[in-house]
């Protein structure tokens, strides 16, 4: 319970990074949100895994380092052969808590405290890391961006119109009437007796 | 005096730090640590090469792996060598008595990659615009072989730490050099049609989003019109003919001006007075001209790119020889 009440303490004192105002709630609106984008349209020619390098550091003995222990005996070596262009180091730090640090093509960085961690968590996290961009996990304000929104023009009050307009003298005869005028229900039934008669 | 003030001024005389993430005395300490941080001023900019986990052979290996190319050992690693690099690697190694070629450096390789760059770039302009003037096609190869975007794009695909240099922050000249010389061993490695595509897909992939006539200035729309139509062989000059007009005595009015060649409809533009519309229906006769409107479909990339390159390669190789 003593813990719940610190953690809400900090999250009141929480300084929005985006707005130079002390949040009082935790809101999307008030924290940092962008535009989904690429580094280098990455994708539209050909794709390059943005993951640069990978640093496992890990203590030998202690036990809490024990699934990344186990995860650089047994799948670390398949990691490295899927992705040869993800630079693998292993620093083991003694009596350190273990850690992956993930570094990024547009220099970004992650560090991942996996203290504890199981050995199929941390493939998931790796998974995880391997397949970011390296941008800062904020809101993504749309899902969607197209250079080329328009592709017969953009809509302005003289499309479609004819030019004999801009010569009218107004008022006008032939603009004075209902664009279309359909044929009323009493003018079709006297229609259909004109033509059986 | 605050707590761990008092601390470090008289040292550990019976506190016990103990407590974990919400001990009592973290605040005080990280506000101490800040204030000194402000004043010590921030780390100094560091190579990554400075950090102990750096092996600039798997690095080298690992770049070109992540680039999807089978680049060749010795070509690669002497794109990244710079001649202010080399100078001075032979003096430090000097006085060890050890050898070291000074010409092992990426100068010839970065002419050569600019010029496989250049070319390459008119000859995809000339294949996707080919009514595109010299002018046009130069101003749009300046645009994307900027130094500023290309020591971006260096920085962005993992040049920017595998780079030998003297100097340390490194320019943006000397990653845009390197970026050309990795482009020619590309091509020395593999074949010039490889280096097209790495070109396509990391170069010209920045004309995205661009529109060519905001790329090339043209200051005289209706004069230059004039030339391609007597280039062209019209003996017609356009005339132009006020089609609309809104508001025009008021501060937001807008005339719709178009251009007709021998009474046949050739452009229109708009603007807030009657000049202005007249010279953006020029603009939009040079856009209908050369192609290059919003009704031209954008320049495809990747696989749907992948059939022209080989056209795109015959007309390079007529580039290439006349520049020669």
């Amino acid at each position: 319970m003593q813990v719940f009440k610190s953690f809400r303490t900090s999250v009141l004192n929480f300084v929005s990074k985006g707005l130079n105002i002390q949040a009082t709630r935790w809101t999307s609106n008030s924290q940092p949100s962008e535009f989904i984008n690429t580094n280098l349209e990455n994708g539209l020619g050909r794709y390059v895994c943005q993951l640069q390098r990978v640093t496992f550091k890990f203590c030998k003995e202690n036990p809490s380092s024990r699934g990344i222990r186990e995860f650089v005996e047994n799948d670390l070596v398949d990691f490295a052969k899927k992705n040869p262009g993800v630079v693998v180091y292993l620093q083991p730090k003694r009596h350190r808590r273990p850690k992956i640090f993930a570094e990024y093509l547009n220099g970004s960085n992650q560090t991942l405290d996996v203290h504890q961690f199981s050995r199929e968590k941390l493939n998931k996290w790796l998974e995880f890391m391997r397949t970011r961009k390296g941008d800062t996990i904020v809101r993504i304000l749309k899902k969607q961006k197209t250079h080329n929104p328009s592709i017969q023009g953009v809509w302005n009050p003289f499309t479609n119109k004819p030019t004999s307009r801009a010569v009218e003298n107004f008022p006008s005869d032939n603009l004075n009437k209902p664009l279309v005028i359909e044929k009323t229900a009493t003018e079709k039934i006297l229609e259909l007796a004109n033509k059986s008669n | 005096m605050g707590f761990y003030e008092k601390f470090i001024k008289d040292g550990a005389k019976g506190f016990s730090l103990k407590g974990g993430p919400f001990a009592k005395w973290r605040y005080p300490a990280s506000k101490v640590i800040y204030r000194k941080r402000l004043i010590a001023g921030p780390e100094p900019d560091r190579s990554r090469s400075a950090w102990s986990n750096w092996n600039y052979d798997s690095e080298v290996y690992a770049f070109g792996k992540r680039l999807n190319e089978n680049f060749k050992d010795e070509l690669l690693r002497q794109a990244f060598i710079d001649p202010s690099y080399a100078v001075s690697e032979k003096s430090k190694l000097q006085d060890i008595e050890l050898e070291f070629d000074i010409f092992q450096n990426n100068a010839n390789l970065a002419k050569e990659g600019e010029n496989i760059c250049k070319n390459y770039i008119r000859a995809l302009l000339n294949f996707w615009y080919p009514k595109l003037p010299a002018q046009g096609v130069e101003a749009v190869v300046d645009f994307l072989t900027n130094t500023e975007s290309m020591s971006f794009i260096s920085k962005n695909i993992g040049i920017v730490d595998l780079v030998k240099t003297q100097e340390f922050p490194i320019q943006n000249q000397t990653l845009q050099s390197s970026l050309y010389a990795i482009i020619a061993a590309l091509s020395e490695s593999e074949s010039p049609i490889k280096a097209h595509l790495f070109i396509n897909d990391f170069i010209v992939t920045q004309l995205v989003g661009e529109d060519i006539n905001e790329i090339w200035k043209v200051e005289n729309p209706m004069g230059l019109l004039c030339d391609e139509l007597n280039k062209s062989g019209s003996s017609f000059l356009p005339k132009a003919r006020l089609i609309w007009s809104t508001g025009a005595n008021s501060p937001t009015a807008t005339f719709v001006v178009g251009l007709y060649l021998d009474e046949k409809f050739l452009s229109k533009g708009s603007g807030e007075t009657v000049e202005i519309a007249e010279e953006m229906a020029a603009r939009d006769a040079l856009k209908r001209i050369f192609g290059t409107g919003e009704d031209t479909a954008p320049i495809p990339f990747g696989d749907k790119a992948r059939k022209f390159s080989q056209m795109i390669n015959s007309i390079y190789e007529k580039f290439k020889n006349s520049n020669i």
